[in-house]
């Protein structure tokens, strides 16, 4: 096999099947034009190493290959990258957050140490990181090899009432602060009032997209925030073994949970495609919030916290609020408000979804 | 980066639109690939095969270049020659060149004037 074969058996792995013996036909015809040019201007055949440096001038058989590819050339492409680091950054900084809770917690309950849970925290971060940039950079890969029509309309459809939403990616405390508190006080003219509510159904879907994955991740056990199942034992406060009652409400709960944060991705993400399809979004959101509240009914009569969050009476949990009011910390009433302002929440979000179900759209006020 | 390399990126950058034109210009008459690429480095545009070769098949994939497997030299060679498509691209991008040139033309400091005035 001569010089020029193995380096056209190179380039020819690397070529898409279709087109390889057409382009190493060509290339071979390219290469051996020029091994006769050189060879007409010493008057002489060419050595080995003479022929290897017009190979080497050509250029490596990966890169030769790589520029007859005809899709993307790139894991993430120059027109998507800003949205792509924007995604990361935001992603990084709730994985902060979240993971600097989920120590404080530990701490708190006792179940580590400080200096545990700042190792812990590091080790935790820097896997969370990882798998949130390589899943980030799947997802840029596959969009950057959607046909031009199926690219998500945020990359080229844009309103500058959503803008506020990228200020975020300064992550400094200015930004942060205009961006969740631009719009409060009611003298500020209609321009100033941008909230997050004021956002485009599109912003505001891909945003809960976003969050509703990253709390699908971590229920699948991929981002390592905090244990799901930390076991009888390890979570004691007040007497009362919160560890083996978050481990039976995981055990019990893990696929109807699975499967209602999947559903609520893909009915954000519905919206985000269909922003005009309101009445479909309020029926998916309906249809949700029954599963919900029937979900939080359950959390307070048959669950394993049941015993703990259940109060007979109004009262009990008044008198419960008025001894935290006055300095008792009890996590058991905590738990019991927060389960009581998430029905409240719900059964409001059942009355909005079917008033939406059944009223037509509204006509912009701006109009 | 040197002020050298500075200009010889850019000057890369410049002279990157230039050659699809240039590659069309020159495919008014047929020519095989090599052919092809002495005939643009004569014109002083050198460039690299691995440039030069998947641009001509972009460019018969777009319909603007027609190409044909001969034997030529006891070897088999692809010529290429401009698609009556390729002609009529050819047409009005060298109108934009034109156009292009004559405004940079404007806006560019012309060094004989420039120098009188000095």
């Amino acid at each position: 096999m001569t010089l020029l074969d193995q380096y056209l058996r190179a380039v020819a792995a690397n070529l898409p099947k279709a087109v390889r013996e057409d382009i190493v036909a060509e290339l071979r015809d390219m290469i051996l034009s020029r091994f006769e040019a050189r060879e007409e201007e010493l008057g002489r055949p060419l050595t080995e190493a003479e022929q290897e440096a017009i190979l080497h001038e050509v250029g490596h058989p990966l890169s030769v290959a790589g520029r007859y590819h005809t899709g993307a050339n790139h894991v993430v492409g120059p027109e998507l990258y800003p949205y792509w680091l924007f995604a990361v950054k935001i992603g990084l900084a709730a994985l902060v957050c979240i993971h600097l809770l989920a120590s404080l917690v530990q701490v708190l309950v006792g179940e580590v140490h400080l200096g545990q849970a700042i190792g812990q925290t590091f080790a935790n971060l820097f896997q969370g990181g990882i798998t949130l940039i390589g899943l980030a950079a799947i997802g840029g890969f596959i969009i950057e090899r959607l046909p031009e029509a199926d690219k998500p309309k945020f990359l080229r459809e844009w309103r500058v009432k959503d803008l506020h939403l990228f200020e975020l990616g300064a992550l400094d405390t200015e930004s942060l602060e205009r961006s969740f508190k631009s719009g409060q006080g009611k003298g500020q003219t209609q321009s100033k009032a941008m909230t997050w509510k004021s956002s485009s159904p599109t912003a505001n879907a891909l945003g809960a997209a976003m969050g509703f994955t990253v709390l699908l991740l971590w229920w699948l056990g991929v981002l390592p925030i905090a244990d799901l199942r930390p076991g009888a034992g390890s979570w004691v406060f007040g007497g009362t073994d919160y560890g083996a009652i978050l481990t039976g409400i995981v055990e019990a709960g893990f696929w109807p949970i699975l499967v209602y944060l999947a559903v609520r991705i893909g009915l954000e993400l519905y919206r985000a495609w269909r922003p005009g399809a309101r009445r479909a979004y309020a029926f998916g959101q309906l249809t949700l919030a029954l599963v919900r509240l029937g979900g939080l009914l359950w959390l307070w009569s048959y669950s394993a916290l049941s015993p703990v969050i259940k109060v007979d009476s109004l009262q009990t949990l008044i008198d419960g609020a008025q001894r935290m009011a006055g300095g008792h910390f009890s996590l058991s009433i905590l738990l019991t408000m927060i389960v009581i302002f998430m029905m409240i929440e719900t059964v409001g979000n059942i009355l909005g979804s079917a008033w939406r179900l059944v009223t037509p759209a509204r006509v912009a006020a701006a109009a | 980066m040197t002020d050298t390399d500075l200009f010889e990126s850019l000057k890369l950058e410049l002279r990157r639109g230039s050659l699809i034109l240039a590659v069309m210009a020159r495919l008014t008459t047929e020519q095989y690939g090599y052919s092809l690429r002495v005939a643009l480095a004569e014109d002083g545009l050198e460039m690299e095969e691995s440039t030069l070769y998947p641009l001509l098949r972009r460019l018969e994939s777009q319909g603007l270049l027609d190409s044909e497997w001969r034997e030529e030299d006891r070897r088999k060679k692809r010529f290429y020659r401009l698609s009556p498509a390729g002609v009529t691209m050819l047409e009005r991008l060298a109108a934009e060149w034109r156009r292009i040139s004559a405004s940079l033309d404007r806006m560019l400091p012309n060094p004989k004037t420039d120098g009188e005035g000095q």
